[in-house]
């Protein structure tokens, strides 16, 4: 115990905990604040998130017919809203526009005059308070809430090349009514994205920080000093394990500190929501019935899975590397497909247009992949482990 | 010379090396082949028959030609698209992409003067092509911006990429290859000593440029042997039919600075591949002689690089100084990496001067030597323990 412990502060030194730090804090800055600081880009999509907020804090996870006209009642009052800052603003008057349908009109003609379209675009700027985004956006979601049962639902149905599984699932969602659910598209695109990016950092760092361990032993012949002692070669072993619970560690902590960062975007409100949605236009469906907090559950579950088989295969890798650049030159290609693991495993995971289940055919892929990739790097392991008892030094 | 060749067997003899070579090859062996296309085969085959030169004699030419029954729609449309062809030079006026970029970018008075002035020269390249009628040429027809990008932005960046990687990691193992040896001591305390450093330059520099030699020559061979360019190499890269895209100036024809056949485009951006290859490994050298741990140099190198990517973009444009170090940031190597699929054309928002990759080159390369000199020479006096 003492020694795996002394071990990991082998993994963790000063240096190497710097060089991730900067690491972290540059990819960030490069490619995940965007995430951040763009989430609520550009009308109408800030109103639209921002409505599809409002939805689910008012009536809970799931809408209803009444509670959804309820809702729309929204825009009579927003319609009045528009029409006072008609009366209030002298343009409009100006180039003949005097309620909201001749204002609709003039939106939707060719070639607008200069005070028209300066009339236009009071309306859709601050000082109309941008009103008439507010009313795309609600029309939007309208549009999505009647067009998902026929767009989607329906046309799956009724097409012959919609494949069993789907049909099955399609009836279920039909059946029980599951895309009544709210669950904002841009606000999930958003997670996804930002995980995906979080799960090749995490990566990257749990390789950078675990693989030169077993190298600095051995490229200072380290390694047969521990072989004779009275510990002997158990000493491997016992570095595969701080390997392992330093992998865990860094997944640990890089899920707190950049699911912490993500909360400033909000969009944990959706919680408890179902993300089979008719608001959910990123995805058609997934395969079970599943939430918004659930879906982050699974991604930090599988990251755990990924992240854990990176630090084993990176320690199968390191065992027979004689230099530090060596094993980078190795770690490259391994790196890059984790990558390629990660971003196809969690794009849009356990939904219909996942790269796995398109490819194949078969649901559930993604986890099966993770847990795959799990067994080649713990049986490397344990073949590294077993066969380093009897293997001759020189 | 002798202890050149050791220091170079040291570097290939690492197995490694040659996994890494042989995975980036397999890598782009699958770019190349996942690429392929029926109508560009035909405008290959074709280019033989008709010439390039969209004249008169083309399209005598290309009406006589003989299709098998499977190439007909490719030769319906080829006629289609180089049918009444026009100069796109024609008229075009330049001056207008500056004066969009300076808009959207808000360069103060005294960049946005050297901007229009590079539109203004390159406006007089536009008419000089325009007259010359340079772009009047075939290239690959409808499928020519598909093809270029394929060519000189994926093919050509990853590349530059793989030989960067293969060359930094080369200068980082040959510079601590003593350290991680433990041979330090006893070299050191030869008769060559710490000047050891430049046979080791040149060897790790020789072996990373012969590194992405090998890639490049292996990929191409395999990229021309799957698509025939040898009818249209003479091509105008500045082709009516060539064109580029970007959020700012919408689409609009490649302009370079001077008239770049395919296949003198092709050996330019090669040389200037090279030379960024070169600059990078200077860049490396300096880390390498600074930090003893290899490991640790070669994150450095990385973390350098993404830092001269991420002070320009996280800089807000409000002072003069932030556009200073946006313009000049861009001179950098990794800037230059970054716009590759740009050079020898004007460049885009941020690009201040024409020739920037030129410039960019010569900035970079005579910096970083001056810096490898020095760092070399303080390497001479460091202290050992």
């Amino acid at each position: 115990m003492r020694i795996i412990l002394n071990e990991i502060k082998k993994i963790w030194n000063l240096k190497l905990l710097l060089v991730a730090f900067i690491i972290s804090g540059l990819f960030y800055t490069i490619f995940m604040s965007n995430f951040i600081v763009f989430f609520k880009n550009g009308h109408s999509i800030t109103e639209e998130i921002e409505y599809a907020m409002e939805i689910s804090k008012r009536y809970g996870t799931e809408i209803t017919d009444e509670e959804f006209s309820d809702f729309m009642s929204e825009r009579q009052s927003l319609i009045s809203e528009a029409e006072e800052y008609i009366d209030k603003f002298p343009i409009f008057s100006e180039v003949g526009i005097y309620n909201f349908e001749d204002y609709e009109r003039i939106h939707e003609k060719d070639d607008q005059t200069e005070r028209e379209y300066e009339a236009i675009w009071t309306l859709l700027g601050e000082k109309g308070n941008y009103v008439r985004f507010k009313i795309q956006a609600l029309d939007s979601i309208e549009e999505r809430y009647d067009g998902y049962p026929e767009y989607v639902l329906d046309r799956g149905l009724n097409s012959e090349d919609t494949p069993k599984r789907e049909l099955a699932r399609l009836r279920e969602i039909k059946e029980k009514e599951e895309y009544l659910n709210i669950m904002d598209a841009y606000s999930f695109e958003n997670t996804i994205s930002y995980s995906i990016y979080l799960g090749i950092l995490t990566i990257l760092i749990t390789l950078v920080l675990v693989s030169p361990l077993v190298v600095n032993d051995r490229s200072g012949n380290i390694h047969l000093l521990q072989y004779s002692s009275k510990n002997g070669r158990r000493i491997l072993l016992q570095q595969f394990i701080s390997i392992i619970i330093s992998a865990f560690t860094i997944t640990t902590l890089m899920v707190l500190i950049f699911g912490a960062i993500y909360t400033t975007n909000g969009t944990f409100v959706f919680w408890n929501n179902g993300l089979t949605s008719f608001l959910n236009v990123a995805v058609d469906f997934f395969w079970f019935d599943l939430t918004y907090g659930q879906y982050i559950i699974y991604y930090i579950l599988l990251l755990y899975i990924l992240s854990i088989s990176s630090a084993m295969i990176a320690f199968v890798i390191s065992r027979f590397s004689q230099n530090l650049i060596a094993l980078i030159m190795k770690l490259i290609p391994v790196f890059s497909v984790f990558c390629l693991i990660s971003f196809n495993v969690f794009f849009k995971t356990f939904s219909n247009v996942n790269f796995f289940y398109r490819l194949t055919g078969l649901p559930w892929l993604e986890p099966i992949v993770c847990l795959f990739v799990l067994i080649i790097g713990l049986t490397s392991s344990v073949y590294i482990l077993r066969r380093e008892k009897k293997v001759d030094l020189i | 010379m002798n202890i050149y060749t050791f220091e170079l067997k040291k570097l290939y003899s690492s197995v490694a090396l040659w996994v890494l070579i042989i995975l980036f090859l397999v890598f782009n062996i699958f770019l190349v082949v996942s690429s392929g296309d029926q109508y560009v085969d035909f405008i290959g085959a074709t280019s033989h028959e008709t010439d390039y030169v969209l004249n008169e004699d083309f399209y005598n030419r290309l009406s006589q030609v003989q299709t098998s029954e499977m190439e007909i729609d490719c030769l319906e449309q080829l006629k289609l698209d180089t049918y009444q062809a026009e100069d796109v030079f024609d008229g075009y006026d330049v001056n207008e992409v500056g004066e969009r970029y300076i808009e959207a970018t808000g360069a103060p008075e005294k960049f946005a003067e050297i901007i229009r002035n590079k539109y203004s020269d390159l406006q007089r390249e536009v008419d000089k092509k325009a007259e010359s009628n340079e772009a009047m040429t075939l290239y690959f027809a409808g499928a020519t911006y598909y093809m270029h990008q394929l060519l000189f932005k994926d093919l050509m960046g990853w590349l530059i990429v793989e030989g960067v990687l293969i060359s930094a990691l080369l200068v980082l193992l040959s510079i601590g290859y003593e350290n991680s040896n433990k041979t330090e001591n006893i070299v050191y305390s030869t008769k060559t000593g710490r000047n050891i450093l430049r046979s080791k330059f040149a060897a790790s520099i020789s072996a990373g440029l012969g590194a992405y030699l090998l890639l490049a020559m292996v990929t191409f061979v395999i990229y021309f042997s799957m698509n025939d360019y040898s009818g249209i190499w003479g091509s105008s890269v500045s082709s009516i039919f060539n064109y580029r895209n970007d959020i700012i100036a919408g689409v609009r024809p490649f302009v370079t600075w001077h008239s770049y056949s395919v296949f003198t485009y092709f050996l330019a951006t090669m040389a200037m591949s090279i030379g960024l290859i070169c600059s990078f490994t200077l860049m490396a050298f300096i880390i390498g002689t600074m930090i003893q741990n290899s490991y640790i140099s070669f994150f450095v190198f990385l973390i350098i690089n993404a830092l001269m990517i991420a002070i320009p973009l996280m800089m807000s444009n409000t002072t003069l100084f932030s556009y200073y170090v946006k313009y000049y940031s861009m001179l950098s190597p990794v800037w230059l990496w970054l716009k590759h699929s740009l050079w020898f054309t004007d460049g885009d928002t941020d690009t201040l001067w024409k020739y920037f990759e030129t410039m960019g080159l010569c900035v970079s390369i005579l910096v970083l030597t001056a810096s490898s000199i020095l760092a070399a020479a303080r390497f001479k006096r460091r202290d050992i323990i």
